[in-house]
């Protein structure tokens, strides 16, 4: 007896501490890529390294309600390109020095646009969440999906902005007059709000709200039956999510300086949901390495041949067939079974 | 003394079968009531519009004299009326302590902390070690609920609506499924508890109820037949027809 109270003592304080080191290892290495890939002369990968930052929030976010809160939202492209848009339509408006809807100015400040498209998808996101709450299961897959494709006809029909062409930013964002055309820049300020996103996860992963949204996914009954209503949990959840996603969207619209109705396409909601599955659901760094590992692999398929979603799908099956917690619980397993 | 919980006139359709036929009920501080009767009789359906899964079509539901018809399930819940399922209904992935802190994080309504760590829960942890030792739980806190018997669930259920602090419970079926030590081990439980706050009880065992109950009624076809106490009950001609009749046949 006394063998095992001192090993449950232990265990998880020498399992927490490496968990720590492999955080700090793996943030060193990202902190050093742009010059492992300058050396390594290939200025693509910081690119795609960005690119994956990126996915990252917006996974990481799906993820508060997908994974923790179990619900499906199918429509979080949404929240993603209205991000992306607030910060194109405002770079708009500072260009050609109008207003928005004749009251408000634009602006080329990061500091600025990026509260403002977090602001705004939250109040989408609390919009849509408030009615599609009203309905659980397959119906709530299919009104979030439904939410996002209105949300994408609307863009595509707003010839202002461009419309279907879509719209482009002459130039990115300032930010402490810093060059974020400049690709490096432009990672280090994706890795910047990337590890806040993910400090601001595990923060939110250890709450007591997150004990209560963990607890209404797995038995809603039960949480009923202490006095916990649904409603007002799984909206600040999603609303949350929405402004998170928001953010991804706003970064990448400065990644890209170009903004489109494809930011809001069905396609991309998926593609989250596939890197939050893939990943493992519900972790913490399960949607990063998703992330990582769907658009890596999507890079290095590409070039070999054109039918390369056959092989990621194949994957995908793989994964979920095989590891029902994803990669984090592959990871999870071989690292505890290399302990023992 | 008024009742901690007063039933009138309640009435509950499903499309034209009488579930709950004018039921008339009360429970009395520091008592064990029972409810008996055969299966389909409507006994879970009472207990489900009483704590607001169902709505009820007529009728009113008093607790401490206050109708509370209008107030959802989770409402009544906060107003104190504590209950276990016939089906345990307890978060499976989480472990048996953070299963009965939530239970005290809920009730000290703390739930809409979106940053605050582990540590500051510590407190509600150990309040909620301290209600499993007193239930002989101690050694299965770390547990899984999902790793833990049939038998373990019920008792960690129960232990789950008492850390409510209920005004009443509603216990459905709470040896359901038991083996006769544990069984015995819930009689005893229950027994313990009916100093702290009153029980309505469903249950089949009729050794248990017999046992624990102060009172007992009996519900046939969605209507209450008889209600007394043991000696009553067993004694009265209508019940032994309808319910006990069969146990003296057999």
């Amino acid at each position: 007896m006394a063998d095992i109270s001192t090993n449950r003592g232990l265990a998880p304080m020498k399992s927490s501490l490496l968990r720590w080191l492999a955080v700090l290892v793996v943030l060193a290495l990202l902190l050093a890529l742009p010059w492992i890939a300058k050396a390594a002369g290939s200025s693509a990968t910081i690119l795609l390294a960005t690119r994956i930052l990126i996915f990252a929030i917006a996974a990481g976010s799906l993820n508060l309600v997908l994974g923790i809160g179990g619900m499906v939202s199918f429509g979080h492209a949404a929240f993603f390109g209205i991000g992306g848009y607030v910060v194109a339509i405002l770079g708009f408006h500072h260009a050609d020095g109008s207003l928005f809807m004749g009251l408000v100015p634009g602006t080329n400040q990061l500091l600025i646009a990026l509260p403002v498209a977090v602001l705004v998808t939250a109040i989408f996101a609390a919009l849509i969440g408030a009615l599609s709450l009203r309905t659980g299961g397959v119906q709530f897959i299919m009104i979030t999906l439904a939410f996002a494709q209105m949300a994408f006809f609307l863009f595509s029909a707003l010839t202002t902005y461009g419309g279907e062409d879509g719209l482009m930013m002459r130039r990115p964002n300032e930010f402490l007059g810093l060059n974020l055309r400049q690709r490096p820049t432009m990672y280090f300020v994706a890795l910047g709000a990337a590890a806040l996103c993910f400090f601001g996860f595990y923060r939110f992963m250890n709450s007591s709200f997150c004990t209560v949204l963990d607890g209404l996914r797995q038995n809603p009954r039960r949480m009923a039956a202490i006095g916990i209503a649904p409603y007002r949990y799984r909206l600040l959840a999603f609303v949350l999510s929405g402004a998170g996603t928001g953010l991804a969207g706003a970064l990448m619209a400065n990644v890209l300086r170009f903004t489109s109705p494809d930011m809001l396409s069905w396609n991309l909601s998926g593609q989250f949901m596939i890197m939050v599955i893939l990943g493992g659901v519900g972790t913490l760094w399960g949607p990063l390495i998703g992330a990582a590992v769907l658009l890596i692999l999507e890079d290095k398929l590409n070039g070999l041949t054109e039918h390369w979603p056959l092989i990621l799908g194949l994957l995908l099956l793989v994964v979920v067939l095989r590891t029902p917690g994803g990669l984090m619980a592959l990871t999870s397993q071989v690292t505890g079974r290399m302990r023992k | 003394m008024s009742p901690v919980l007063e039933v009138r006139g309640l009435v509950k359709r499903f499309d034209g079968l009488l579930a709950t036929d004018h039921v008339d009920l009360d429970l009395r501080t520091g008592e064990i009531h029972a409810l008996i009767g055969p299966n389909g009789a409507g006994k879970s359906t009472l207990i489900n519009q009483i704590c607001g899964e169902l709505t009820h079509d007529e009728g009113s539901i008093l607790l401490e004299g206050q109708p509370i018809d209008a107030l959802t399930a989770p409402q009544r819940a906060q107003h104190g009326i504590g209950r276990t399922f016939q089906i345990v209904q307890l978060i499976g992935e989480a472990s048996v302590l953070d299963n009965v802190a939530l239970v005290e994080q809920v009730r000290q309504g703390r739930t809409w902390r979106l940053f605050d760590g582990r540590k500051s829960r510590v407190g509600l942890r150990d309040s909620a070690m301290e209600r499993l030792s007193t239930a002989g739980l101690a050694d299965r806190a770390d547990t899984r609920v999902l790793d833990l018997s049939h038998g373990e669930r019920k008792q960690v259920e129960l232990v789950m609506a008492c850390a409510l602090r209920p005004r009443l419970l509603l216990l459905d079926e709470p040896m359901a499924g038991l083996g006769q030590s544990e069984s015995a081990g819930m009689v005893t439980m229950l027994d313990r508890l009916r100093h702290e706050v009153p029980i309505l009880l469903i249950e089949h065992d009729m050794d248990a109820v017999f046992a624990l109950a102060d009172r007992i009624s009996v519900l046939v076809y969605g209507r209450i037949v008889a209600t007394g106490n043991a000696d009553t009950i067993r004694n009265d001609p209508e019940v032994r027809q309808a319910y006990l009749g069969e146990e003296d046949a057999a």
